[in-house]
């Protein structure tokens, strides 16, 4: 794994993957929507309104899934202490937001029509807001402190324990929600989706990963070079000690 | 043993803290009555909420100055010193925010249920989840504030990540002080134990980052 | 101080990196201090004195390499007491966390010339008072590795006097000394680190 902590190395890398992951977002996008618009029937219950699942289900996955790759980007950095790590835990975050936001924003726009309200604190929508706000306390520690050193050690200690959180919280969300109010109708059973959806799903789930990762290579990118420039920094201010020790 | 004693005499500073706790209380429970209306329907029936909202409130009301003053004034060095080690640190002080904050709030119990007008039955059963759940509070506040010692506006940021982190506690809490015989009160307790392995674990990485 | 054979090294440093704010400053120091020796740091503003101290004294990990130190006593920039706390309570409440039993308090306030001050507020202490009242709990802590980070700060003549005459008789009862001081402090008879000097 070490093999790709040279930052040159790593460049090189993410130029090669860069333009092969550009290529696979361009089609999967333009297969994804057409088959979203076009190639898949309305639903027989929900109408039209169904197509805002193949914008809100891929979000809603990657919200997770960054989170998830944060988590592990930050324990690979907390344990092995590989430099690169920390960079891609950080550059996830906003990407992570982003989708979070998407979700929220799509699953409230696709809730009116549905259920006839904006917000409904069901299980699920609970807990991505949670979401966005663990990934926002991330992105905020990282903005904290002057050291980054600090900084992204304490960014990573904080995703680790939100990522065993999250599973609590998931759990606890669903389990005060039933508490509450019966499960949505509409969630019960969940309905089993359809090929013709099954599609055009799986073609902007692919369109959605293959964002994330161009947007976390860039974000890396972007992040060594802040690195570098510091570094250049610091090190015209102080060079590194030499010494001499004379035990007399 | 001798170290959360320490804690417990400094971070009380002479009982203003301790003090502070009961006033905040007192006071904030009396808002309620203005904020909803003095209907004591409508406030027992919210008391649980109550109650837990102010437990969160106090622990980042006591979280914020946990671990400031003792590394600004070159305390927490010498502890290291010593020779405690960071988890140690972690644990003594999780006991002395707990006393500070929670031990006067499940004390004053009663008192908010009477301004709240929930009948003293309801005050065991809310006594009793404060009891179990709040050190699960103590807990991810302590840890929260090794997490942003040295930070910029630290206050703010800790509210940031320790509200979200306390939504299952909270969540557990006040089923378990509205409703007696639920498993909330099991699921409580379980989520005071997780953190109470947790915090010293991630606390002791957090302090070391501080401390470089 | 617990009994250490001559030959055991009373604090052991090897190959330890220092690192301050995700830079390196100190690669590979190897020492080891025995009963009776000193170690004097010297060097420029910024080359790493206090960061390798506080490594030295366990209050900060080294990046990489091990350290092996029996009791350390370390005094730092700042003191560790509280303002509002008497002369008297903030030493009795370290030495309840070093374990001292009955520690002599009296004694010891009376060699560093506080013996008046007992019942004063530690805030009531100028500069060079608190000084001394953190070279007191030094004195009670035993212990026998010290790391000083500049100890002859704010010191007065007198006060210097009484810290060089602790360093001999610490020395001589079997402890250690490493000790960060200015350029323009002389210190005979030591074996000196010079940081941000290119090695001889």
């Amino acid at each position: 794994m070490h093999r790709f902590a040279n930052p040159a190395r790593f460049g090189r890398l993410a130029d090669r993957v860069s333009p092969v992951l550009w290529v696979l977002f361009g089609l999967s996008l333009a297969l994804g929507l057409y088959l979203a618009f076009f190639g898949s029937p309305p639903d027989y219950q929900q109408g039209q309104s169904v197509r805002i699942m193949y914008v809100h289900v891929p979000s809603a996955m990657m919200t997770t899934g960054l989170y998830g790759f944060m988590a592990l980007a930050s324990a690979t950095a907390l344990i092995w202490r590989h430099p690169l790590a920390h960079m891609a835990a950080r550059a996830a975050a906003p990407v992570g937001t982003a989708f979070c936001l998407i979700t929220l924003a799509t699953g409230s726009l696709w809730g009116r029509p549905m259920w006839g309200t904006w917000w409904e604190w069901d299980g699920r929508m609970t807990s991505v807001l949670i979401q966005l706000f663990l990934y926002f306390g991330y992105m905020a520690m990282w903005n904290a402190f002057s050291d980054r050193a600090r900084a992204a050690n304490a960014a990573a200690i904080l995703a680790l324990v939100g990522v065993g959180n999250l599973v609590i919280i998931r759990f606890s969300v669903e389990w005060w929600n039933t508490l509450h109010q019966p499960a949505s109708i509409l969630r019960a059973g969940g309905p089993t989706i359809d090929g013709s959806m099954l599609w055009p799903l799986a073609a902007m789930v692919l369109a959605a990963s293959a964002y994330a990762g161009l947007m976390i290579l860039k974000g890396m990118k972007i992040e060594l070079k802040a690195v570098r420039l510091e570094t250049l920094m610091e090190n015209q201010a102080a060079p590194t000690t030499s010494y001499r020790l004379d035990l007399g | 043993m001798s170290l959360v004693w320490r804690d417990i005499a400094v971070l009380s500073q002479g009982g203003r803290a301790l003090a502070l706790s009961c006033f905040f209380l007192v006071l904030a429970a009396s808002l309620f009555p203005f904020a909803v209306g003095p209907d004591t329907k409508l406030l027992s029936a919210i008391a649980p909420g109550v109650h837990w909202l102010l437990a969160l409130f106090l622990a980042v009301l006591h979280g914020e100055r946990i671990f400031v003053e003792d590394e600004q004034d070159g305390s927490l060095e010498q502890l290291r010193a010593l020779g405690f080690a960071e988890g140690s640190l972690m644990f003594s002080r999780i006991v002395a925010h707990w006393v500070i904050a929670f031990a006067p709030q499940i004390a004053l119990t009663v008192v908010v249920d009477i301004f709240l007008g929930a009948g003293l039955a309801s005050a065991g059963q809310h006594m009793l989840s404060l009891l179990i759940g709040t050190p699960a509070l103590s807990c991810l506040a302590v840890l929260a504030a090794a997490l942003t010692l040295g930070a910029r506006q630290s206050s703010l940021l800790m509210i940031v990540i320790v509200f979200p982190l306390m939504i299952p506690p909270l969540i557990f809490g006040v089923s378990a002080a509205a409703d007696s015989g639920s498993a909330a009160l099991m699921l409580l307790g379980a989520s005071s134990l997780i953190s109470l392995v947790i915090a010293p674990l991630a606390g002791h990485f957090a302090l070391k980052a501080a401390l470089k | 101080m617990q009994a250490t054979p001559l030959d055991q090294p009373l604090l052991s440093a090897k190959t330890l990196r220092i690192d301050r704010g995700g830079r390196t400053l100190i690669e590979g120091l190897t020492f080891d201090l025995r009963a009776g020796e000193q170690l004097v740091v010297r060097g420029p503003n910024g080359c790493g004195k206090t960061s390798l101290l506080r490594v030295l004294a366990g209050v900060a990990a080294p990046a990489a390499g091990t350290l092996t130190a029996t009791s350390v006593g370390y005094l730092g920039h700042r003191d560790g007491f509280k303002d509002t706390a008497s002369v008297a309570c903030a030493l009795k409440q370290w030495c309840a966390l070093a374990r001292q039993q009955n520690p002599a308090l009296d004694e010891v306030l009376a060699q560093v010339g506080l013996a008046d001050r007992s019942l004063f507020l530690v805030r009531a202490l100028s500069a060079g008072q608190r000084r001394r009242l953190a070279i007191a709990r030094l004195l009670l802590r035993k212990a026998s590795v010290w790391v000083l980070d500049e100890p002859f700060n704010a010191l007065d003549s007198a006060g210097r006097a009484l810290l060089t005459q602790a360093f001999e008789t610490h020395c001589a009862a079997g402890g250690c000394i490493v000790m960060a001081l200015h350029e323009d402090i002389a210190f005979d008879g030591a074996k000196t680190l010079s940081l941000g000097e290119a090695a001889a």
